[in-house]
């Protein structure tokens, strides 16, 4: 009765994270008079929202903690073009690309997560520093950038793209749920002063944090660096770019993951911010009407996320204001 | 775990710098070469007494006397990306032969980084300066320092900022591609290969002058046929792949896209996408890909070359420099140059070795004729002849002896 009942909650939960992203493609659909309504529109948002989510993924860890992270992009150019460049040098085709891309990925992160322990600056700051540092990196040993063969980018396409998706969903939540630093990091997110006074080392997991995020990004940079064919070196905060689809989508992703598990609450809320942006292309509008639907979009939601319980705490103020009042009257 | 984190990081630094050792060389933001020949390994062969020939060495110029030295400051956001990269090399081909210093700065995008380090250069003392930005700042800021400026490729983004940046003696001018004209070309080409439901994918309306142009261009090319339909617009600051992906999907009786920029990402989405002869492609900007495009038949069109533009500012500055000559006549009125036009595998392979090979679209003799160093009558209205006259038989024509 209770596996039931957690069953059944586990359900509604997906229903509620589903309902997000579902309205939104139905509204798009209606708008682009039933143009977005067959597969192939489908299968293409899902593909777009592949690269987007497991960026996203690295950076849940880090704000679950508190800790934004602006170089996310640049780790992510950094190790396709470094990664790619490596790879190329020796010959070692498509699984060079993803050794390199995961270990240049990894080094960014560790250098990152040193620097975080050592300097006890804000992450956001560190972070703004260290993307301009990771941004031009890459340009002193491949200037010209990197160029992967179209036989090797095949993990950006389908049914590849979703099944490294597939993989990388698991994984985060083995990672997030299953594992010792999962709930060491869920610890902290709920409330670090006690976490600190139950005796976790903070130093420890944020350090761990950022190696964590740091393999995701370097996924996210294979498939980066095999949708485009060809990344240039990028500068003055140019990698903002590509992290920003996971930017808008880790948000959502957090009000979502209320209902449902953060592996799935996140790919829904990536999911959503890509049915929009693929809604305006099909109802023919420009971008900048995009962009500034997207951030009202968000305003929205977050202003909902955040005031969620306002209601329920008035009525709670409410009654015990009138009890009070009875006792006092009494 | 540190330990383990740090034995990674040696290695990889380790593995990187004894990789990228030999071939790698450190880009700095200020950079000033003299060299020019063709030392870059194409064309280059050994000799039997071992003496190194370089079949394209035609980096020379005849002259019977000695050229002025001049030092040249040039300007690009980054001068590693593909334009970048071809204005850099055009410029270094006649550094020498030409007794020219150039020192290549990058600016970035940001404006007041570029201004800042403009201005820190300039304490360097220089000639004359090429840059990309036609802003009434950069038109006083050179003014100022005495130092005249010609633009490429950028335009004042109206006829009043126009008028300002002339009012300044030092602005000689601004020379762009005939950006309109290509955008024509891309409606024309999807038109005569059978398209009729096509997509216009480009820069967000008002970031850029040229852009807007090739979309100008494309809205008239399709209008002009009344059987040809602009079906869905993409207006985006980068996601121009996925816009056509998406559009695809949405509009499956579209048949044909123009684009302001084809990416290498844009022909992997047509691939991967399977719309290799369902959509056909028109654009802008010979890159990776573009090869492989034509053989597929996935690609109408693309206009290219537009690097020349940096060598016709350079002869235009030249001019000035060497007598006063200003070959732009009307500061507020641009000099067009005509777009490389390919259409087919056979002009992409002509483009390769003719215009993206070792030797530029004009060589350092080629430009030096375009002064009174050679044409004591070379004028505005010659050069303005000249750049209409550019186009990839213009180039295979001029360069069929240099280019084996």
């Amino acid at each position: 009765m209770k596996n039931q009942n957690k069953f059944a909650g586990q359900v509604v939960g997906l229903i509620k994270t589903l309902a997000i992203p579902v309205a939104v493609y139905l509204l798009f659909g209606i708008l682009s008079g039933g143009r977005m309504f067959n597969s192939r529109a489908m299968i293409t948002v899902l593909r777009q929202t592949i690269q987007p989510s497991i960026i996203c993924y690295a950076l849940l860890l880090g704000m679950s903690i508190g800790m934004m992270n602006f170089s996310a992009g640049a780790f992510v150019t950094c190790a396709a073009i470094m990664g790619n460049g490596l790879s190329n040098l020796l010959g070692w085709g498509l699984p060079g690309l993803v050794f390199f891309a995961i270990v240049v990925s990894l080094a960014c992160s560790a250098i990152m997560g040193l620097l975080y322990n050592w300097l006890r600056v804000p992450c956001m700051v560190l972070s703004l520093g260290l993307m301009l540092f990771f941004e031009s990196l890459p340009r002193f040993f491949f200037p010209g950038g990197a160029v992967i063969s179209t036989q090797d980018a095949f993990l950006a396409r389908q049914p590849w793209c979703f099944v490294v998706m597939a993989l990388v969903m698991v994984l985060f939540y083995i990672i997030y749920n299953k594992t010792p630093y999962g709930h060491n990091i869920r610890a902290i997110g709920a409330n670090q002063s006690v976490a600190l006074a139950a005796g976790l080392n903070l130093d420890k997991i944020k350090f761990t944090n950022f190696i964590v995020g740091g393999f995701f990004l370097g996924v996210a940079a294979v498939l980066y660096m095999s949708a485009q064919g060809k990344v240039q070196n990028v500068s003055a905060l140019g990698s903002m770019a590509v992290m920003m689809d996971g930017f808008m989508g880790v948000f959502l992703g957090m009000l979502l993951a209320r209902w449902s598990d953060p592996s799935i609450a996140v790919f829904c809320g990536v999911l959503t911010m890509k049915i929009l942006a693929n809604g305006f292309v099909a109802v023919g509008l420009e971008s900048t009407w995009k962009d500034v639907v997207t951030g009202l979009f968000m305003l929205v939601i977050m202003a909902i996320s955040e005031n969620a319980t306002l209601p329920a705490k008035r009525k709670a103020d409410r009654l015990f204001a009138a009890q009070a009042n009875a006792e006092r009257a009494g | 775990m540190k330990k383990i984190i740090a034995l990674i990081l040696t290695l990889t630094l380790l593995l990187a710098l004894t990789a990228c050792g030999a071939s790698g060389s450190t880009t700095s933001t200020a950079e000033t070469t003299q060299a020019a020949t063709a030392a870059d390994g194409k064309g280059t062969s050994i000799a039997a007494d071992g003496s190194v020939i370089t079949n394209y060495d035609k980096a020379t110029v005849q002259t019977d006397k000695e050229l002025p030295k001049f030092r040249i400051l040039v300007l690009y956001n980054s001068f590693t990306d593909k334009l970048g990269s071809q204005y850099k090399s055009s410029m270094e081909y006649i550094a020498e032969p030409l007794n020219i210093d150039f020192t290549f700065l990058e600016t970035g995008s940001s404006g007041d980084e570029a201004m800042a380090a403009i201005e820190a250069a300039l304490v360097s003392g220089y000639d004359g300066c090429i840059g990309t930005v036609a802003s009434e700042a950069r038109a006083a800021l050179f003014d100022k320092a005495g130092v005249p400026y010609v633009v490429c490729g950028g335009m004042p983004s109206d006829e009043t900022q126009a008028k300002a940046m002339a009012s300044y003696e030092n602005y000689l001018g601004s020379v762009v591609v005939d950006d309109y004209a290509a955008g024509y070309a891309m409606a024309e080409a999807l038109y005569a290969d059978g398209c009729r439901n096509v997509m216009w994918d480009g820069l967000s309306r008002g970031y850029s002058g040229q852009h807007d142009a090739r979309a100008a261009g494309f809205a008239d090319g399709f209008a002009s046929h009344d059987d040809m339909k602009l079906i869905v617009e993409n207006w985006d600051y980068t996601q121009w792949a996925d816009g056509i992906a998406t559009a695809a999907a949405t509009y499956p009786e579209l048949d044909g896209v123009g684009c302001t920029c084809l990416m290498a990402n844009i022909y992997n989405t047509i691939e991967s996408e399977g719309l290799v002869g369902q959509v056909q492609l028109a654009g802008i900007d010979v890159s990776e890909g573009t090869g492989r495009a034509f053989e597929n038949g996935s690609l109408s069109y693309i206009a290219g070359g537009n690097y020349a533009c940096e060598q016709i500012c350079f002869a235009v500055l030249y001019n000035y420099l060497l007598d006063g000559t200003r070959v732009i006549a009307d500061p507020t009125v641009n000099l067009t140059l005509n777009n490389i036009n390919l259409s087919s595998l056979e002009d992409y392979n002509n483009y390769i070795k003719y215009l993206d090979s070792a030797v530029p679209a004009y060589t350092a003799q080629e430009i030096l004729d375009m002064t009174h160093y050679v044409d004591e009558s070379f004028n505005a209205e010659k050069m303005t002849e000249l750049c209409k006259a550019y186009s990839l038989e213009d180039v295979i024509a001029r360069h069929a002896d240099l280019v084996q």
